[in-house]
Formats: C-alpha cells, structure tokens, sequence
C-alpha cells in the first residue's frame, strides 16, 4: 500500500465554512463531522454510494439543519438564522452546482445566470452576464440560447457562470461531472479552478470521479456517515480511485 | 472577509486575461457582443415564475378553465341576488356556498399546479427566493390568469341566466328579472371574489413550498416541522373529527323532537363533516390501500410504476376534490330521494285499502279543490260533500254574540269558508299520527290545520241565524301551504243531524299551487317531490301534480350539480397536472419500452386509488350518516327503524369515478403520446 502524506490542518488561510461535531440524523446518521474549508480552497468529499457526501454538503450549506453540532460561515452559525436569511445566503454568497445542472429549462442562458439578481430584485446587465460567461468559455452563445439546446457540460457551465455572476463566495457542487464526458468533465474543473481565481473563494465538490477529486486541495474520505480520513492534494486520481475502491492510504 | 461585489468584477475580468478566455472580457468591454443579444436586464418574478410554463400553456389553460366553471356560477347568482331588492334570502345562501366550494377547489387545482414544478420552485429557492418572494410571485402569476377567467366568467353568464331561470321557474319561483345596476355589480363581486380566490389559494400554495425542506425531485409529505409536534397534532386533529362526527350526527338525532330547523341545520353539516372527516383518513388509508394493490400486481411494470412512491399520496388533492363531488351528490340527491321514498312508503301504507282524497281542479290543491273518493268498497271511506257556506269567528271571551257585535262595530272581518258533510268515514283514516294532535273524530268541535290550539274557543254562524260557541278540539300539521279548519260542529245543522251526518265545514285562506310541495309530518318536514301514482294522491292539501313532481329536487339540483360541474373542472385539472409532472418517469417508461396501453393503465391506477376510495369512502360514510339523522323522521311515519339506501345515486356515481378514472387514463396517455412524438424528450 502506497503511503502519502495526509492533510496537516496547517492552513494559515481564514475559514469560510466550518462544521463542529455535526450530526444530522434522519434514519441514517451521519456524523458527528469536523470539517472546516478555508478562503482558497477546494475540498472534494469521496466515498461510497449511501455514505452521506450530499448529507453532508446539504447541511453544510444549511439546506438542512443539523441534529445536533453546528454549521458556521463567515462566523454566523447557520442553523440560528431565520429562512429569510439563509435565503439571503443561497441568493448571493452560496452557489449550487449538481449533476442536473440546476438550471431552470424553460429560461434562457441569460436568464439563468441573471436569475439570483433577478429573485434579489436586482438588475443585471447583460455585459455582466456576458463576462460571467466567457470565464466559463461561453461567450461566443447569444445570452437567447435556450438552454436545453446546450450539452450537458456547457449546460453545467452555465451553473457555474451563474455563480460567479452573482459575486458567491463558495460554491456547492454535488456531482458536478455525474453527467459529462471526459472532456466535459475536464472543461468543468478547469472552469471551477478559474472561478476559484475569478472570485470563489472556496469549494466543496461531492464526488465520485477520481480526476474531479484529484484536482482538489484537500480530498475527505467518508464511510458510513462519517469522514474516515482527510488528504491533501498529493493524491493522484489512480489513487483516489483505489480509496474509492476500498483501499486506504496513509 | 468578502470581498466587495466590484472588486470579484475585476477579479472576474483579471480571470480571463489569466486563463486567455479567447479575451471575451475585451470583447464585452468594447461592445462586441452586445449585438447578439437581447437586454436581459431584470426580469419580474412573475416573469420568471410564469416562464416555468413556457412551452406548455395548457396547463394554465385548463387551470383557468376550472377557475372560470366556478366563476360562471358565482356571476350567475350574484348578478340574480345583485337584482332582488332587500334580502336575497337562499340565492345569498346558494351564493355563499358556491363561493366556499370555488375557493377550495381552486385552492386545489393551484397547489397541484405548483406541485408540478416543484423541482423548479426548489430551484428558486436554492437560488434565494424565499417564502414571502414565493407567495408574491404565485400570486402575481395567478391574478392575471383568475382575471381573465372571470371575464370570461362574467361573459359565459350571460346566457346562463337563462338556464338559472328555467331552473327556477321550475322550483316554482319567479324567474328573477335582472337588472342593469345587478349586472354591474356582479361583474365586478365576481371579479373580486374570483381575484380573492387565486391570491389565497396561491398564498397557501406558495406557503407550503416556501415551508419545505430544501429537495428538488422529492414533495415532502409535510412540511419541516418536527415529528413529535405532527404525531401530537394527528392524534389532536383525530379527536376534533371523532367529536364533530359524534356532535353532528347527534345534533342529527336529537334535533328531531324540536323544530326542524335544527334538523335541516344538523342534516347540512352532516356532509361537511363527512368530508372533512374522510380527508383527514386519506393519506393512511390510501397508503395502506396502495401497499395491498401494489402487492397483488408486483411483477407487473405499469402496477408498479404506479404506485411505486407515495407521490401519488402527496397532496391528496384528488382524493379531496372526489370527497367533496360525491358527499354532496351522495347526501343531498340521495337524501333527497330518501325522503321521497320514506313519504312515498308511508302514503301506500296510509292508502292501501282505503279511500284516498284527489286534487277536483288540475294544478291547485286547495282544500276548496279536494274531493274523496273510494277506491273500492271501503267501510271506513271519507266521503265529503260540499254544502253551504258559513262564517265563523276567533277568539271567543263573552258569548258569540256579544263577541260579533263587538267585533263587528270594531271592524273585524268575518271568516268565511265552504262546510262539507263527512258522509262516511273517519278523518283518523287519513291523517297520519304524527300529523295530529287531539281527537280527530271529535263529534263536536274544529279540527284545525293552521296555528290553532286544542280548546281554543270559536264562534261560528250557524243555520239558525245565531252564532254558536264551539272549541278545537283536534289541530294536525298538514303541508302544502294548506292552512284552514274543518269544523266538526255536530249540532250546528239541524238537516245533517237529522240524518245523523257530521258535518265539516272547509276553510280555506289561499290556493295552493301544486308543486314543491311539503308533508309536514310530525315537526319535520319531508319532501314529497317523487313522481308516482301515490304521490298526487297525499292527504290534506299534500299534493302535487304530476307534471310538477319533483320540484323540490330541481331545487337540489341548484346545489348539487354547480359542485359536481366545478368538481369535474378541478379533478381534470389536477389529473392533467398530476400527469405532467410525471413527464420525467413517462420518459423512463419510454426507454424501457412501456407501451402507451400501460402507461394509460398506470395512469388510471394512479388516479383511480384516490378517485375510489375517496368515493368508495363517501359512498359508505354519507349513506350511513343519511340514515341516522333521517331515522327520527322515519320513526315518525313508520313506528320503527328503516334502512334505505339510494342505490340509484350510488350507481351513478360509481359510474361516474370509473368515467374520471378513464379520463386519468387518457390524460396519461395523451403525455405519453407526446414524449413518443418528440423521440422521448
């Protein structure tokens, strides 16, 4: 067995999201979880199917509230603000990406991305949608495409760009590449690292796929409703794959 | 922490150099772009909300349509209560009634709506809307749509003002001449009470969605609430229905021995209760229904994709909208019936092998028209034969004649009225017992039919020229509007006594018209409405014309079929909704090569489970709620307990739930047929 160095919580970068002894129970338990992602990083969460990655992520992005422990961001505790506010939340600090692309079919590509500003009864200009596009690549389709003529990774881009239009400050994605092909799943993260640049300033990413992991700074490991071990970015993909698989690396 | 919203606008632009994005930033900054594209700007949240429709209006479509079913009829009665002077009376009553039941279907047909995008009302709120943004939103999407249907409401009312008529001069009442002012004012009532509608029922709508856990593809049976408040508050809601059954079925009861208002009272709420009673078993019994069908058909794709999940238990608005359509179809048409056939029983029992009184003059029923015949030879037969015409005086304090001249110079009018002689027979023959009070074979005194009491001092003029003092000695409570006396005044007549013949002088104040007639029996009052050959033959002024029999029942039709049509309107309008949020599953089906049959027969096992039991349910519960509450009046007929259950209504209605589960089916189908067009998309 081959042996990496884990993860040493020696980040002198802020924390952004912090889960102090959550437990969320609901017939399956999952926790009690320590997790904390800091300003710049991305934190990929792996395990087998029914371990409680998007448990988990629903309730560090405060969609459900935890039994017992706590959620923090920006040090609010998430579970003691009112649904006014974590909708305040969800509107402009938090950004959700999942395998169906979270995109309203029935809108336009522009629309989409000006979708929070417009629930925010804010304007958005159509420069501001354009730029939010063309960091995820998308700047040559007019902001009327439907977005169903899209494929599925531009479609996930989309997602994306709509997150960085809004200014969020960390982004969700459950299963971001579940859908895509390899070079759709490779134009995902490539575009999720250039919004992490572009103004993110972190990610948390549940996923199955080795390569989506691999590109993460930090990897956790879950078994069982709980994190069994947290890597840092020195594992590989094939690596990621062989945890996935069963195997444990130290 | 955060930076500002600018300076991640910048840091976006700087992105782009640093990755070489084909150097899109420029090409926005200097314009380049800007021609390809419309200006999304902001859009509404109505904009948006009413975008998750976009493609597919029909939806809206039929919502409105439902919408505009019920509004017709509001507009309809409001424009004829907008018309009468003063207090409007049962149209007001009708009115209201109509305007409950159009709010909780329309509260219906809206939150299936919305349920059927909820994936993407979850969207929304992932992306920040919140409860109160939610609530506008829906509102403001269904206002317009509740607007224009009441236009359209106000517009289709026009001629159904005919109908109404018709239907009212067939209950016997005056067609109600509109006028101009009403018709004004109920356009714009009916627009209010239509807009009024759809913002609570989009309130509620979008409160529920507001409420619940954050799942895109999951409804949640309840909202976010803990599991021990709902444990509490089920056990707490399922002692309020015990009670309410047990108040109403009771108040049913014991209300018999009083005035029949009560009664009605009782009878009303009876199918209040039912429904709401039968809604709160829904989610249990139709869970435990599914689980036992979903057993037997296991194996079978269509059974299972069907009843798979419980969504179909999800709102139970199905279940709901049946409960309410056969309640009142059940109760007040079979009730009405019920009532028919305890009179109609009890009037065979009265006549069988005796004389019977007809109606002399078509059409009116005054005591003046009645004539007794003897079907066969009968020992027992009333026979009366018109003689002259006497008066006679209430009130009696002094002596008759001190009392006529009293009155007399004070003004008082006389009473007048045609006497009969009673040839043969005896009035207790003909007068159920519940329906007297005192001895109506009473050799001498009045046997009273109007608000008289037992020995009340009379005077009545005799044929001797002096006025004689005489008593009631028997008052019965005969229907049909007939009011007046017979005067039993044995030794009034010299000539009759002679002949050792009693005599019945006939009073009457009015003629009677003969329809929608009522049998006051005991202190209930029993419809008599049936056409039969026993039914123009009732005692005392009970009677009704052939051609007019079942007046009263038009007068039930004013409820029952305004619901059923609205009802009709909601179920189609929450099954097409139903079937199209399960777009997603008929594309499954497609794939895994389902026919269209077995689609269309998931589809009618889905709505059928809640169509039938819902109406299964109401069946068994009204017909047994019906015939407690109407056991006093039986016993008042009968002397004794009877069963009665209207197999006719019944029947219809089951045919009726087996045509809407059809209909599920099609609608099914019709999806199905759409995603096979498109190549499964």
């Amino acid at each position: 067995m081959q042996t990496y160095l884990s993860l040493q919580q020696t980040s002198k970068n802020k924390e952004v999201l912090r889960a102090v002894g959550l437990v969320r129970d609901f017939g399956f338990r999952l926790g009690p979880i320590d997790l904390t992602v800091r300003e710049d990083e991305t934190v990929a969460v792996i395990g087998p199917s029914g371990c409680g990655k998007s448990s988990l992520l629903r309730a560090m992005a405060g969609m459900d509230k935890p039994t017992r422990g706590t959620v923090t961001f920006d040090g609010k505790v998430l579970a003691k603000l009112g649904e006014k506010k974590l909708a305040q939340l969800r509107a402009s600090r938090f950004a959700f990406i999942f395998q169906d692309y979270m995109l309203l079919e029935n809108l336009t590509i522009g629309e989409n991305v000006a979708l929070p500003a417009s629930i925010r009864g804010e304007r958005m200009d159509d420069d501001e949608i354009l730029r939010a596009l063309a960091c995820v690549g998308l700047a040559d389709k007019p902001l009327d495409t439907p977005v169903t003529s899209l494929s599925g990774g531009q479609q996930q881009r989309v997602a994306i760009a709509r997150a960085l239009a809004i200014g969020a400050d960390v982004l969700f994605a459950d299963e971001p590449t579940g859908n895509l092909d390899p070079k759709a799943r490779d134009e995902v993260i490539e575009t999720i690292h250039t919004s992490m640049r572009a103004g993110l300033k972190a990610a948390l990413i549940v996923t199955h796929d080795p390569v989506v992991a691999s590109s993460a700074d930090r990897v956790v490991l879950m078994a069982d409703g709980l994190i069994v071990r947290e890597y840092g970015n020195g594992l590989s993909a094939l690596q990621i794959e062989d945890l996935l698989l069963g195997g444990r690396h130290e | 922490m955060s930076k500002s919203r600018t300076e991640k606008s910048k840091s976006m632009g700087s992105a782009d150099a640093e990755v070489g994005l084909r150097n899109t930033s420029g090409m926005v900054n200097a314009g380049l772009l800007g021609n390809r594209t419309r200006n999304t700007g902001r859009m509404s949240g109505v904009h948006i909300l009413s975008s998750l429709w976009r493609g597919n209006r029909r939806l809206q479509l039929l919502n409105g349509a439902a919408n505009m079913a019920a509004m017709t009829l509001i507009f309809v009665l409001a424009w004829a209560v907008n018309s009468v002077p003063g207090v409007a009376g049962s149209l007001g009553a009708f009115l209201v009634f109509m305007v409950v039941a159009a709010v909780l279907i329309d509260k219906t047909t809206t939150d299936h709506a919305f349920i059927a995008k909820w994936s993407d009302l979850m969207r929304l709120r992932m992306m920040g809307a919140t409860q109160r943004w939610l609530i506008r939103v829906m509102v403001g999407v269904q206002l317009p749509i509740a607007f224009v249907s009441a236009l359209g409401a106000c517009v289709l009312g026009v001629p159904g003002n005919a109908l109404f008529n018709f239907l009212f001069r067939l209950i016997g009442k005056d067609a109600v001449k509109r006028t101009g002012f009403g018709f004004l004012n109920a356009v714009w009532q009916t627009i209010l009470i239509s807009l009024a509608c759809a913002a609570v029922s989009a309130y509620f709508s979008g409160r529920k969605v507001g409420k619940s856990r954050l799942v895109l593809s999951v409804v949640p049976e309840r909202t976010t609430r803990r599991r021990a408040y709902t444990r509490i508050s089920a056990i707490i809601r399922t002692l309020i229905t015990v009670a309410m059954f047990i108040v109403g079925i009771g108040w049913g009861i014991i209300s018999s021995g009083s005035n029949s208002e009560a009664a009605q009272m009782g009878t009303g709420v009876m199918p209040l209760l039912v429904c709401w009673g039968i809604a709160r078993l829904a989610k249990p019994m139709l869970r435990a229904i599914g689980g036992g069908i979903s057993k037997r058909l296991h194996g079978r794709s269509w059974a299972d994709i069907a009843l798979r999940d419980v969504t179909a238990l999800k709102s139970v608005s199905i279940f709901s909208i049946t409960v309410v359509a056969v309640a009142v179809f059940v109760f007040f048409y079979g009730l009405q019936t019920f009532q028919d056939h305890a009179a109609s029983t009890s009037l065979h029992a009265i006549f069988d092998g005796t004389s019977v009184m007809e109606t002399s003059q078509a059409g009116k029923a005054g005591t003046r028209n009645l004539r007794v015949l003897a079907r066969k030879a009968d020992p027992r037969a009333l026979v009366l034969s018109p003689t002259t015409q006497v008066r006679y005086l209430y009130s009696d304090t002094g002596g008759c004649d001190k009392q006529m001249k009293e009155d007399l110079a004070g003004g008082s009018p006389l009473g007048e009225g045609l006497s009969s002689v009673i040839d043969s027979g005896s009035l207790s023959d003909f007068i159920p017992i519940g329906a007297r009070q005192g001895d109506v074979d009473a050799r001498n005194g009045v046997v009273s039919a109007g608000e008289s009491k037992i020995g009340q001092p009379v005077c009545i003029a005799g044929a001797d020229g002096h006025w004689h003092h005489s008593t009631v000695t028997s008052v019965i409570r005969i229907g049909g509007g007939m009011t007046g006396n017979l005067y039993v005044p044995r030794s009034l007549n010299p000539v009759e006594n002679q002949h050792g013949h009693r005599m019945a002088i006939i009073h009457h104040d009015r003629t009677v018209r003969a329809h929608g007639l009522v049998s006051d029996t005991g202190s209930r009052s029993v419809s008599v409405s049936s056409t039969g050959d026993v039914i123009d033959r009732l005692p005392f002024g009970a009677v009704s014309q052939r051609e007019f029999a079942g007046g009263n029942r038009v007068g039930v039709y004013f409820f029952v079929y305004p619901i059923l049509l609205i009802s009709v309107m909601g179920l189609v309008s929450v099954v097409a909704n139903d079937a199209e949020s399960r777009r997603r599953e008929a594309r499954a089906a497609w794939m895994i090569g389902m026919s269209e049959r077995q689609w269309a027969m998931s589809g009618c096992i889905r709505t059928g489970i809640e169509v039938g039991t819902a109406g299964l349910l109401s069946m068994v519960a009204v017909t047994i709620s019906a015939n407690l509450t109407e056991q006093p009046r039986l016993a008042d007929y009968w002397h004794a307990a009877r069963v009665y259950v209207p197999w006719p209504q019944l029947g219809m209605m089951v045919l009726a739930l087996l045509i809407v589960i059809g209909c599920g089916g099609l609608l099914y189908r019709s999806v199905y047929r759409g995603i096979v067009r498109n190549g499964g998309r």
